[in-house]
């Protein structure tokens, strides 16, 4: 009888709807500790974190940022991580403009110097553009979405209208 | 990332088409299935965190990565009447997000699909993240998989089955 009443409440509070939610979160909380400790030692090529802990010369580098100035055969890359920002004197060909968000994989030189040898641009256009309808088709989705569910406060739950 | 118009366009048609043979696949519950293809996204708060000084970027990881993703999926089912119901259709929602974000270049790394068992990374290499071409293509598929389910759901009003 005991040995039931303790089945029921352990049944009780392991589908319950606050334990599972926050068992989850748990979850969820201790994978992205273990994702952000543990993510720069596996990197395919070091980044902009990795550069600024052991500054690897020589080697081949993965960096993404915006472009800040174009000269004549290199431009200047911004990048930040954890409000240390770093600038990158990128040399390549590629026609790149201000503003625009670039990915670069090259040999990383002395004082930031990076030797391109890809590069991949999106456009300030583009990548506004990209936002812009976004953002739209994020309203056109709530807007259906509220047609159809409705959360009850009282209850914590979507309840469906049709 | 493929913006949200695509993502939400290609989970749309998967459920139009899933429709015309499986009743689940309803209105309601094809809004569910769009909430999970953005689930993946929810990561992008941390755009906003930069605007106010706040670099969280390696904690907020995890949420598009797809165990991250599933496990906020499992968290929102439980807002839903039928959670086993709400967890599947959020999960589907989240593998179209990956298939179209698997299909993304970059010049190095991709996204670590089997996180945490394995820190492989994977990209398909076959479009950019600004390209609109994709979006296009899918809004064509989608409007033609509209137009033929009207045709569908006319006849199937004219001569009703089971």
């Amino acid at each position: 009888m005991t040995q039931l009443k303790l089945y029921t409440t352990v049944k009780k509070i392991l589908t319950n709807r606050a334990f599972i939610f926050f068992g989850l979160l748990l979850v969820l909380i201790l994978l992205g500790g273990y994702y952000s400790a543990n993510y720069q030692n596996h990197l395919q090529y070091p980044n902009t974190a990795v550069i600024l802990k052991n500054y690897p010369t020589g080697e081949t580098v993965s960096v993404t940022g915006s472009v800040i100035q174009v000269y004549n055969n290199s431009f200047l890359l911004t990048d930040a991580y954890h409000r240390n920002v770093v600038y990158y004197k990128v040399y390549s060909t590629q026609k790149v403009s201000v503003g625009d968000q670039v990915e670069v994989l090259g040999v990383l030189g002395n004082s930031y110097r990076i030797n391109a040898s890809k590069i991949q641009s999106v456009s300030t256009f583009d990548y506004k553009f990209l936002l812009q309808r976004s953002f739209i088709a994020l309203l056109i989705f709530l807007f259906f979405f509220r047609r159809y569910w409705r959360f009850d406060f009282r209850k914590m739950e979507f309840r469906r209208l049709k | 990332m493929p913006d949200w118009v695509t993502h939400i366009v290609v989970a749309w048609t998967l459920c139009r088409i899933l429709s015309f043979k499986f009743k689940e696949f309803n209105a309601a519950n094809t809004l569910i299935v769009i909430t999970g293809a953005l689930i993946p996204d929810i990561f992008k708060i941390v755009i906003i965190l930069q605007f106010i000084g706040i670099d969280a970027t390696d904690y907020f990881e995890i949420l598009h990565i797809p165990t991250g993703s599933v496990i906020v999926a499992g968290m929102l089912s439980l807002f839903f009447p039928e959670r086993k119901k709400a967890f599947l259709f959020l999960g589907l929602g989240v593998l179209t997000h990956y298939v179209l974000d698997s299909s993304l270049e970059h010049v190095s790394g991709g996204m670590y699909l089997f996180f945490p068992l394995n820190w492989l990374q994977w990209q398909l290499e076959l479009t950019t993240s600004s390209d609109y071409m994709i979006t296009l293509i899918a809004l064509l598929i989608a409007g033609m998989v509209y137009i033929i389910g009207r045709e569908v759901d006319r006849r199937r009003a004219i001569i009703p089955h089971d």
